[in-house]
């Protein structure tokens, strides 16, 4: 029995398989990149372990060579499959970093490949052996050690540089749930990887006589981040489903309530009308004026009714929600983006403050946009009729004391008249003669499935703020 | 514009110009006499006590809603039946309505027939109760003209004691008793015990119907 061979099939079927796994996970959902990611980690580490055996089976140096040409391939796509990872998973990770670590890799990938080592390695060099689990194996001797392992080696200074920094940012977002994952996921990467280059330099080194071991520090990784990456996986979909409840009873539920009545008020009205006119009709000489008003009003209240159907439809066009991690920065500069024309167009200056280590949130990337969008949108619209020259928005986001993340959008506007402020956020009321009243009704429902608040903040008498708060992701259990 | 105090009238009040438009035009034609109000608030600031007629209210409307309106009227002693007509028609809110004391819940979707008729049934609700208010508010003046004493005497006549009882019970002199029924029966206007009790009922009905003297 070659337990050689067979320990090390064991790990290689073992990355295959989680490798098969995630790619059809991918395959069925093509965002979940951290699923793709994975799977080339654990193919790049399957990749490592054949190396390591074609190593311990060399017979010249050109064997030898090869494998470890082939071993800093796998290495290569290993650091990027793990970068690639923790940037999908979490949204963070300074991408800088993380590219020159894998770069680095690539340089030396390229290096090892093109350049012959100087000076060229004796082609009938006598490979140690080594007797490992009832095997002959070959191990590395000093002359055949990779010359540009230099690159190797700034490349996994940087990669844990990396995976500090996205450990540090992610604890501080806070929540048991994301700092249980800091401490599994960051801490096993850096702790096997660094099990593995201590192994893998005292080989080198010769300290050890041992047949490198990396890849069995390396399928531990994948063990763990693939249990955490099922969590999490698990997590969403309990999220999603939550959402989904909350979205279909409150937002259809409120919507069919709200069609009803305001298609109730013009509709009434056109056969009220309808009678009065039959009456008159009925009279000895009716009064043609009167019938004139009574045609005309059915008129408008045919035109009303149509309007609302027309609002209501595009408001139930309901897209499905998707959650993801979602980083508020990038997101409101996204919205600012889009804003810029219209503001540049209205002299209106918009500016944006975060607050510091703004917590991480789960939510759906375009409906948060759009509830940016709307907010944004009102502003500038009150801002249009303000008679000042000094047009200001402001956004503020910052955590608050119930960890939650609190975003306010601050104009100097005329602002909203007592009575405005108590149907604000009900569906079709409007002050805008071309408006339809919506906007704020639609933001409430994204807010409210998010599990959220939306308010008028009262406490500035000069400008006018909305706020909306958007709960930062705990542990669900 | 005050309410002529003899003239039945019907206070339509609705938050939506053109459904109140066209219900004051169908009231009209009908043959109704219609005042518009665009929110209760305005129509509660110039009510007057002498208005007679009936209520025809939206149920939700923003500043003071139906049920709200229904208080304060009932606070104000109006007699004035409150018709709702509403945008919605759910069960637990007619039943709400309803338990409030209102005429009727009928929704904005009934054909004139049922919205005429309601209303001529709160007219007539309403002159009724107005006759009887004005017959207790005569019944009162009468009984609030005898003496603390007389009363006492009046209270133990209706229940059927003889004289002497009554002089024993009270501990004052049969005559004296004989006195406060002669009082008594000149100053409510009765010849008999028998109508002297139907007047003292008549009023003690009247004030538990109209919750008066609580």
């Amino acid at each position: 029995m070659n337990w050689v061979v067979a320990t090390w099939s064991m790990v290689i079927t073992a990355c295959i398989v989680l490798a098969g796994i995630h790619l059809l996970v991918w395959n069925k959902a093509k965002d979940s990149r951290s699923s793709l990611a994975f799977a080339i980690t654990a193919v790049a580490v399957a990749g490592t372990a054949v190396t390591e055996l074609l190593f311990m089976y060399s017979r010249t140096s050109q064997d030898v060579i090869s494998a470890i040409q082939w071993a800093n391939v796998s290495l290569l796509f290993m650091v990027g499959g793990l970068v690639g990872l923790v940037r999908c998973t979490y949204g963070l990770g300074n991408l800088w970093i993380g590219a020159a670590a894998v770069g680095l890799r690539l340089i030396g990938v390229v290096l090892i490949f093109t350049v012959d080592p100087d000076p060229l390695p004796d082609p009938d060099l006598i490979l140690p052996h080594i007797d490992f689990l009832g095997e002959s194996v070959t191990v590395i001797s000093n002359a055949l050690l990779n010359p540009w392992r230099g690159f190797n080696q700034l490349s996994t200074l940087l990669f844990f540089i990396f995976v500090i920094d996205a450990s540090i940012r992610l604890w501080r977002s806070g929540g048991r749930d994301r700092q249980r994952t800091v401490i599994y996921t960051g801490g096993s990467i850096i702790g096997f990887f660094t099990v593995a280059t201590v192994l893998a330099a005292a080989v080198n080194q010769e300290m050890i006589q041992l047949p490198y071991l990396i890849s069995f520090p390396f399928l531990l990784v994948i063990l763990v981040v693939a249990y955490e990456l099922v969590r999490d996986v698990l997590h969403v979909k309990t999220l999603q489903f939550q959402l989904a409840d909350t979205e279909s009873t409150s937002l259809l539920g409120q919507l069919s309530v709200t069609l009803a009545h305001e298609l109730r008020q013009p509709l009434g009205a056109i056969l009220r009308n309808a009678e009065a006119a039959d009456l008159i009709l009925q009279q000895a000489s009716p009064n043609l004026n009167e019938l004139k008003m009574i045609v005309n009003d059915i008129w408008k209240d045919d035109q009303r009714a149509g309007q609302v159907i027309t609002k209501m439809s595009s408001l139930l066009q309901k897209k499905p929600i998707v959650l993801e991690p979602v980083y508020l920065d990038r997101l409101v500069t996204d919205v600012l983006t889009l804003v810029r024309a219209d503001a540049v167009r209205n002299h209106v200056h918009i500016t944006f403050k975060p607050g510091k280590r703004l917590p991480l949130i789960m939510a759906d990337h375009i409906h948060l946009q759009q509830v940016l969008l709307i907010l944004i949108n009102n502003a500038i619209d009150s801002l249009k009729t303000s008679k000042t020259s000094d047009r200001q928005i402001n956004i503020l986001a910052r955590a608050t004391p119930e960890s939650s993340l609190e975003i306010c959008v601050h104009d100097n506007g005329p602002g909203f008249s007592s009575e405005a402020t108590q149907f604000l956020f009900k569906a079709f009321y409007t002050s805008k003669e071309d408006g339809v009243g919506v906007g704020l009704a639609v933001a409430k429902t994204i807010v409210e499935a998010h599990q959220g608040k939306i308010w008028l903040d009262t406490k500035n008498t000069s400008t006018t703020t909305l706020c909306f708060t958007l709960p930062v992701e705990h542990d669900v259990s | 514009m005050s309410a002529d105090v003899d003239k039945l009238k019907v206070y339509l009040i609705d938050d939506d110009k053109s459904h109140l438009r066209a219900t004051e035009r169908l009231l009209r034609a009908s043959g109704f006499d219609v005042v518009t109000y665009l929110s209760a608030a305005d129509f509660l600031a110039e009510l007057s006590p002498g208005a007679i007629g009936a209520v025809v209210t939206d149920y939700k409307m923003p500043d003071i809603n139906g049920i709200e309106l229904q208080k304060r009227l009932t606070e104000r002693e109006n007699l004035l039946p409150v018709i709702f007509l509403s945008g919605h028609g759910n069960i637990p809110t007619s039943v709400q309505a309803m338990r409030h004391g209102a005429e009727d819940f009928l929704t904005k979707d009934v054909l004139k027939d049922e919205l005429i008729n309601a209303v001529n049934r709160a007219f007539s609700r309403n002159s009724g109760a107005m006759k009887e208010m004005a017959e207790l508010s005569g019944l009162l003046d009468k009984f609030a003209t005898l003496s603390p004493r007389e009363l006492e005497v009046m209270q133990h006549v209706v229940q059927g004691k003889k004289n002497k009882q009554i002089a024993c019970d009270l501990n004052i002199h049969e005559r004296t008793v004989k006195l406060h029924r002669t009082a008594i029966t000149t100053k409510l206007e009765v010849t008999s015990v028998a109508e002297l009790t139907m007047l003292w009922m008549r009023k003690q009905r009247g004030e538990e119907k109209y919750k008066l003297g609580e």
